[in-house]
């Protein structure tokens, strides 16, 4: 497969609004990269541009260098599965995965064998005859994405491919197209609004935020150090302390209202605390630092654990304990920021 | 509700069906049979005269042409109006429908004046010496033709629409995505995925073609008579009902005949498994 290249990409349908501005990333060959957000937010707008059913406004798509921006769609050899599947509903399995190799004229012989090995592959080969109809969600799915692969594209498109499924489905799913993804070494674009998901199956995650990207990283990295307050609350981090430089005390140090924290993070040129529900720590004791006194609101059984969300004098936190019992709405309690799980976000 | 119970509320609408539709055409087909030397002598005798012949000849060429040039222009149209956002689908749609509230006669009065010898068509043909003798256009199976297709697009139009608006879009772009350009995407992903649509289309103008009385009356004149109209010249200018019903049940015969075809036709087209 190959490496794609998305040079300041920009779209705009009345010139006026901006569905897309300066989309510029690369995915290496043999590369999962997901492209993360919520709905509306250009990410299969981005897709579709690469695919070549849209047209951009301006930049350039570049797939092993060469530039395919005006490329008209059918000429561009990539894989691409829909949300809907897409399967050829007058088709039968093995003329849904056969087609895109008639339109490349090969013989009837190469089409034969190449498909077969494709459903073998993907385990469909007892459903060749079978048409789409007649298959189960999971099992068009695959159809989808054997017809896809069996063209033997440079790069493989998904959009949102496992949003229709059931959600034991989409595990077994994910974990299958990843595994093919390794073993065939496919560049592939995914596209999807599901943060687990991506995270689960990518090398590098793109999140996306009206129209620009906001971070492009490793899941580990983007899980670990989100770089903006939009991306860490797409990723489970519910709670945020805003202040500004005036409550800086060092490079570490800031103090809001009363009550100043310690954080990981460099300090000087960010605006938020952040810290994930499942890092703070409910204490006995108020020691100052990091702590906060805060009343419950709310509780709620989530199975291996409690979520409660907390009243305090810098706003509502949300809390997740693991503990036997459940504590009581209306309970005061003394929240601990441990500093090692506090980030500071720079926007 | 148990199955018995069904049966009884279905018999009052049954009963009607029977009565409105099967008697009269059972008084219409005695008469046909009863004949003093053979069962099948009155039809033997209609397919004889060559004439006779000649007007369901000329009546089916004239359906299958309607259907035809109705298709070919139809689809584009609908294409164009089905991929449009809703409410400009919805406006289109209206505007297509619109023609059908003005009276048949008036329509094809319309169309007198329009394909006359005198008439707007010849005019501008002599004006830019495309001919140099007016065409004698009116009074012709052109004429019924032209007449038949004003009257039917609409009717496709309805339906293709409707076929069409209920087609994925994403398996087009999945075919264009595999490498098929726009017009093999056209004959092999989206008239594949239409062959119901234009099934129904096709049948609805051929049986209104067949059985159309006001348009090949006014536009196609005495020398020009389809079944219809010779239905209605055999029972009330000649009086002959014997006549006139046997050309009736021909044109039944011949229609549902037709039909059949077009839905074995249109079976082996679409190669879909029937999921009940």
């Amino acid at each position: 497969m190959a490496n794609l290249e998305v040079k300041k990409l920009a779209k705009s349908y009345d010139g006026k609004n901006k569905v897309l501005q300066d989309i510029s990333f690369s995915v290496n060959n043999g590369e999962l990269v997901s492209i993360l957000g919520p709905s509306g937010c250009g990410k299969t707008t981005t897709l579709r541009i690469i695919a070549g059913l849209l047209d951009e406004t301006s930049g350039q798509v570049l797939v092993d260098q060469a530039d395919v921006t005006k490329t008209p769609v059918y000429k561009r050899n990539f894989g691409m599965v829909f949300q809907s599947y897409a399967l050829f509903p007058h088709l039968n399995i093995f003329e849904n995965v056969a087609f895109g190799l008639k339109m490349r004229g090969l013989s009837k012989t190469e089409i034969k064998s190449k498909v077969e090995e494709i459903l073998e592959i993907t385990g469909l080969s007892e459903f060749a005859q079978k048409y789409p109809a007649q298959l189960s969600g999971g099992q068009q799915q695959r159809v989808s994405l054997a017809r896809a692969l069996v063209i033997n594209p440079q790069l493989l498109l998904m959009d949102e491919p496992l949003s229709n499924l059931d959600a034991k489905l989409r595990l077994k799913m994910r974990e299958e197209i990843r595994r093919l993804q390794q073993k065939l070494k496919m560049t592939v674009l995914f596209v999807t609004h599901d943060q687990q998901e991506c995270f689960a199956i990518s090398d590098r995650v793109m999140i996306m935020k009206e129209g620009r990207i906001d971070q492009y990283d490793t899941p580990q990295n983007i899980f670990h150090h989100p770089r903006t307050e939009y991306v860490a609350r797409f990723i489970g981090y519910d709670n945020f302390i805003h202040f500004d430089q005036a409550q800086v005390i060092d490079n570490h140090h800031v103090k809001v209202g009363n009550i100043s924290f310690e954080s990981i993070d460099e300090c000087e040129k960010a605006k938020v605390l952040t810290i994930r529900p499942e890092n703070i720590e409910i204490v006995d004791q108020n020691k100052g630092d990091n702590t906060i006194l805060g009343t419950i609101i709310s509780n709620e059984y989530l199975g291996q654990s409690f979520k409660y969300r907390i009243k305090t004098e810098l706003g509502e936190f949300q809390v997740e304990e693991s503990r036997k019992k459940m504590r009581l709405v209306g309970e005061q309690i003394n929240l601990e920021f441990p500093a090692k799980h506090l980030h500071a976000l720079s926007e | 509700m148990n199955k018995r119970a069904a049966i009884y509320l279905i018999v009052p609408a049954f009963t009607g069906v029977l009565i409105f539709t099967f008697f009269p055409l059972i008084q219409i087909a005695i008469p046909t049979f009863q004949n003093n030397q053979s069962i099948f002598s009155e039809y033997i005798r209609f397919l004889q005269n060559t004439y006779n012949v000649q007007v369901i000849s000329r009546t089916f060429l004239i359906a299958i042409t309607t259907v035809v040039i109705v298709l070919i222009m139809g689809l584009p149209i609908s294409l164009w109006i089905a991929r449009q956002r809703t409410n400009v689908k919805q406006v289109l749609s209206l505007l297509i429908l619109f023609p059908m509230l003005t009276n048949a006669v008036v329509r094809n009065f319309a169309w007198i004046i329009i394909l006359g010898r005198d008439g707007i068509l010849n005019k501008f043909f002599m004006a830019l010496h495309i001919v140099n003798h007016p065409l004698s256009i009116l009074y012709t199976n052109v004429s019924i033709i032209i007449g038949s297709v004003y009257l039917f697009l609409p009717i496709m139009i309805t339906s293709l629409v409707g076929s069409i608006s209920e087609l994925n879009i994403e398996v087009e772009e999945a075919a264009a995505v595999l490498g098929a350009t726009p017009l093999k995407s056209f004959f092999r992903i989206l008239i594949p995925q239409l062959t119901p649509g234009i099934f129904t289309g096709c049948i609805l103008v051929f049986a209104g073609t067949m059985t159309a009385y006001t348009t090949p009356q006014i536009l196609g004149g005495n020398r020009h008579l389809v079944m219809s109209t010779l239905i209605y010249q055999q029972a009330m200018t000649l009086g002959n009902w014997q006549s006139a019903s046997v050309i009736a049940i021909v044109l039944i015969i011949i229609s549902a005949l037709s039909m059949w075809i077009m839905r074995r036709i249109s079976r082996l087209l679409d190669r879909r498994p029937s999921l009940a």
